[in-house]
């Protein structure tokens, strides 16, 4: 009984922890944003980012979505089962636990304006356009350039400096 | 009234201070970490996306998620040839890290995999191992110590083999690599033939070595020294060069002594219990034995214990000579080698270096090649491969390798030659050897939307030649360049219908010069993720052995000098020999109930059939005293009073099956915890039983006097139906196998019923972490064909605790076995003692 006692707590602990995490990732989706130009907004109210499966990321995205713009349009959050569910996403994010999709959701962004986000060390190189790793402690982002630009979308140099650039 | 002023008062100062709050943004370089933690994410989006990186670096709260990414969402490419979570994985799989092998104080890459579940390691002579996969050790028993070598797990250094083909298993000493080069160990458990061909029976090894980025360190070291005048060490340099090149090279030593060096000298005792050999006049049995006494040892009467003679071996005075145990160089014409040749040195039990060299080269986003070459030199004190009064040997290896692995798009192609010369066992003409290796497979992934296609092509040539090392012809278990080839095609589909279902079917045909076969082998899984944290996996697949050179080509004649018979033992191979075969049923469920525990249990049933061994297929024996014996039976066809004077004469071996098969139902379970950013444990159990089938439980020997009995039998049977009497003196001979003892459900011991460990990584600072390890296994019964072992449980205690002074340098004191446990872990080998080492690690 003591043993599960202490399972919870740490449990109850680590997932504390990991709140804040999910709440950085999501303050660093909403700059990543003020960095990236998509091409013809003007049309769209919205914009719209998808988030692959259930994550601690969709609450805290909606929490900025009730208070923040982004480009003066709303922010739109949705959780989606399959990327065809929002053919019009600005970014779509793959949490950790979705890693192994990341064929599947490059190849239905191939050519849209959408910028791909993951969290698995190495998926830049399977062509996210920018990626969480984790370094000696500290949460740092890769940035694969090419796989940004190849869905049309123009970027800013800073975004590249402050990242781990990825070719 | 006044009260409602108040309130309006209260809220508008409330939502001024609001505004001012929010107008004024805070300096991200006076925050405090309890600031940051106290801020919602409205107020966190005013800061731009450096502040924001600042502020995390305040907060620091990202370590805990580099542990459960570094520990609990480890990626693995062994188990589908594409990486994927270890969640995920189809089949039984675990990966050791680069770091969690240096945080463990693993002396060897064998002893690191007692960290892996259903890997059993039991330590024969200091540093050097034997390495099994859930299990089915030493099958058949009562044989040849060869046997007990895993033959059933392919050990692999980035897909490509490192098997040994001329006995079957692997010689861990003769890896070129060590802990600087690995970036992870792959280990996948159960039958992978599909994926990876012959002899992935209960499992794969695959050791990944580390991929060179502007990330890694130019130069990078461990050494350690200390018990036993052991000292290991490995230095790599490597660099990425520019985008598309990097290269590196590697290198490592590593010497160890025994805590004696004397050497157990076993088959010392005669069936009535008296000793067999005389030492300075005195009768001894079993013995440890330093080499000069091993070097007087001769053989005594089993009644008298007087020494014998040997009537076929005279001095240059016409007198019979002695038995020698160990006969020195000379003491026939036919002996080249002495006890000198056969233990250079018995105090040392392990010396080994190697080098090599990596070449990484991608000239565009699409394409990547690695060539990596090296060369190794090893030398190890440890269980025979053969038969001599000493279940001890030398084994040396020379070898170099260069290995070519290119991903274009969607084609991998690898190609690879391994080739030098192996001694088998020091100091007995016939097994050295000069062996070629080589490896070319090309496969190729189609993606679709639901299905992955993967066909695939492999060809494998392996040569060994004996030629080179022997005096003439016959004197080899070769005699000549032998070959095993196979032509291998495979298929694996990977089918997810729906997000949760996957489906996998690989499939693959091998076709072999010896046996001229075609086996096929397979894997078909259906793996179901309930959820994100919940796996269940069913997998039915069947994997085979290949032939092997002993078991095909042995053509080796034995003249026994050391025994007064049989006089001459013919081994031979036989070519058309059914390859031992494995069946398997598992059911695995992966959970983890919280975000910092991972659960794995694996649940299986191995039915493995085919299991065969170089044993009597002939007896012809000298009878002395045939009127006599069958004047005795004559009246009732029983012996009654006369005992048959008979000695085996010559004796055919061949490499043959007898119907055995093993039948193994066991589980494992590991847990790995990540209890909070400074205390991360993990254990590991499994449990299983082994039953045979067809167990006739006859060694050599037995079956030698078996066929002895049965030419007695057949003589008077044959004097019973003609009337005529063999003169005495005369041959007579029997093929029958004892057959009519064949025991069914025999419960098979050598396997320990149970075997696991656990561990803990404590790092209550930065700069310090202890690592206190345990590894444990309950009794078995080792089956020999001179002894029957009962080995010990065990319990095996280690603990490293490390000081890290700066990023690039730690300092430690590593402690082996800190118990002083000191039962033997394998069968006659040595009892090795607590070790107390002293090292460092470092990076640049």
């Amino acid at each position: 009984m003591k043993t599960k006692l202490i399972v919870v707590i740490m449990a109850l602990m680590s997932l504390s922890i990991s709140g804040q995490q999910s709440m950085f990732k999501a303050l660093f989706i909403f700059n990543f944003a003020k960095y990236i130009e998509w091409p013809n907004q003007e049309g769209n109210k919205d914009f719209i980012i998808g988030v692959y499966g259930n994550d601690d990321i969709i609450s805290e995205l909606k929490k900025l979505a009730a208070a923040r713009k982004i480009n003066n349009k709303n922010i739109v959050v949705k959780s989606v089962k399959s990327p065809s569910e929002v053919p019009n996403a600005n970014m779509f994010y793959i949490p950790n636990s979705k890693s192994g999709s990341i064929n599947e959701v490059t190849s239905y962004f191939a050519q849209k304006p959408t910028l791909i986000v993951s969290d698995k060390p190495g998926l830049c190189k399977k062509g996210a356009g920018i990626n969480y790793t984790v370094q000696s402690g500290k949460m740092k982002y890769e940035i694969c350039k090419a796989n940004i630009t190849s869905h049309n979308l123009k970027i800013d140099q800073k975004l590249i400096a402050l990242g781990i650039a990825v070719k | 009234m006044l009260l409602r002023k108040y309130i309006t008062l209260f809220l508008l100062m409330l939502f001024s201070a609001t505004i001012i709050a929010q107008e004024t943004k805070k300096d991200v370089n006076k925050l405090t970490r309890k600031e940051v933690l106290e801020m919602k994410i409205e107020e966190l989006s005013d800061y731009d996306l450096e502040e924001i990186m600042k502020l995390m670096d305040i907060v620091g709260a990202s370590s805990i998620e580099e542990l459960y990414e570094l520990l609990l969402n480890k990626d693995v490419t062994s188990a589908s040839k594409s990486e994927e979570s270890v969640f995920d994985s189809p089949l039984s799989t675990t990966v050791l890290s680069h770091d969690q092998i240096i945080s463990s104080g693993a002396t060897s890459i064998e002893e690191a995999l007692r960290l892996v579940p259903g890997v059993i390691v039991r330590e024969k002579t200091n540093g050097n191992y034997d390495v099994h996969i859930r299990g089915n050790d030493n099958i058949p028993g009562k044989n040849m110590l060869l046997y007990s070598e895993n033959a059933n797990t392919l050990v692999m250094i980035n897909g490509r083999q490192v098997f040994n083909y001329s006995h079957g298993g692997t010689l861990w000493e003769s890896l070129p690599i060590s802990f600087e080069d690995i970036d992870r160990i792959e280990v996948v458990r159960g039958p992978s033939s599909a994926l990876y061909g012959a002899n992935a029976v209960s499992g794969v090894i695959n050791i990944i070595t580390q991929t060179i980025t502007n990330e890694t360190p130019l130069v990078s070291g461990n050494f350690q020294g200390g018990s036993l005048s052991s000292y290991i060490g490995d230095i790599a340099f490597r660099k990425q060069l520019n985008d598309k090149l990097n290269v590196g090279i590697t290198g490592n030593y590593e010497v160890r002594k025994r805590e004696r060096d004397e050497i157990y000298i076993y088959n010392g005792v005669y069936d009535n219990g008296n000793p067999k050999y005389l030492l300075d006049g005195e009768l001894i049995g079993n013995a440890h034995l330093t080499k000069e006494q091993i070097r007087k040892l001769s053989l005594a009467d089993s009644e008298t214990g007087e020494q014998m003679l040997n009537p076929r071996n005279k001095d240059e005075n016409g007198d019979p000579k002695p038995y020698m145990i160990f006969p020195d160089a000379g003491y026939t014409p036919i002996t080249i080698y002495g006890i000198d040749e056969i233990f250079t040195d018995p105090s040392q039990s392990k010396k080994r270096l190697g080098i090599n060299g990596y070449i990484g080269y991608s000239p565009n986003e699409t394409t990547n090649i690695n060539i990596s070459g090296g060369y190794q030199q090893s030398d190890a004190l440890t269980s025979t491969m053969g038969d001599m009064p000493t279940p001890f040997a030398g084994k040396t290896s020379n070898t170099g390798y260069i290995d070519v692995r290119a991903n274009i798009k969607d084609l991998s192609i690898q190609a690879n030659y391994n080739g030098g010369t192996i001694d088998f066992m020091t100091g007995n003409e016939g097994f050295e050897l000069d062996i070629k290796q080589i490896n070319a497979l090309a496969e190729y992934n189609i993606q679709l939307n639901k299905i992955d296609i993967r066909p695939g092509l492999n060809y494998q040539s392996v040569a060994y030649d004996d030629s080179p090392y022997i005096t003439k012809k016959g004197r080899g278990y070769l005699n000549g360049e032998k070959t095993i080839n196979i032509l291998a095609s495979s298929l694996r589909l990977d089918y997810k219908p729906t997000e949760k279902l996957r489906l996998i079917a690989a499939l693959r045909a091998e076709k072999y010069n010896y046996p001229d076969d075609i086996y096929a082998s397979w894997q078909l899984i259906g793996s179901y993720k309930i959820n994100e944290n919940n796996l269940l996996r069913v997998v039915y697949s069947r994997a085979n052995q290949s032939s092997f050179l002993i078991n095909a080509h042995s053509n080796y004649t034995w003249n026994l000098i050391n025994r007064p018979y049989p006089r001459v033992m013919q081994f031979d191979g036989n070519k058309e020999h059914d390859l031992v075969t494995n069946d398997m049923i598992e059911i695995g469920y992966r959970l983890r109930p919280a975000k910092n525990i991972l659960i794995d249990f694996e649940a299986f049933y191995n039915s493995t059939k085919n299991y065969g061994a170089l044993m009597p297929t002939f007896t012809a024996s000298r009878v002395y005293n045939p009127a006599e014996i069958i004047g005795d039976a004559a009246d009732d066809g029983q012996l009654n009073s006369v005992i048959p004077l008979a000695v085996p004469d010559s004796v055919h071996m061949q490499f043959q099956s007898q119907g055995l098969k093993s039948k193994q139902l066991g589980a494992s379970v590991n847990i790995d915890w990540v209890i909070n950013e400074k205390l991360v444990a993990n254990g590991h159990l499994t449990v299983q039983q082994t039953k045979l089938d067809n167990y006739i439980g006859f060694s050599r020997d037995e079956t030698i006097e078996y066929q002895v009995g049965k030419s007695i039998e057949n003589m008077i049977g044959a004097a019973i139906m003609t009337g005529t009497v063999p003169n005495p003196g005369s041959l007579i001979s029997s093929d029958a196998i004892p057959t009519e003892f064949a025991q069914n459900d025999y419960k098979h011991k050598a396997t320990p019923s149970y075997f696991g460990g656990f561990s803990l990584t404590y790092r209550p600072t930065k700069k310090f972490e202890i690592f206190p390890q345990a590894y444990f296994y309950g009794e078995q019964t080792f089956e020999n064909q001179y002894d029957i072992v009962e080995i010990d449980s065990k319990f095996l205690l280690n603990a490293k605790v490390s000081y890290k002074t700066t990023d690039n340098l730690t300092f430690y004191v590593n402690g082996r076995n800190i118990l002083n446990q000191k039962s033997a872990e394998f069968a006659f080998m040595d009892q090795t003692p607590t070790m107390i080492l002293g090292g460092l690690h470092f990076k640049f």
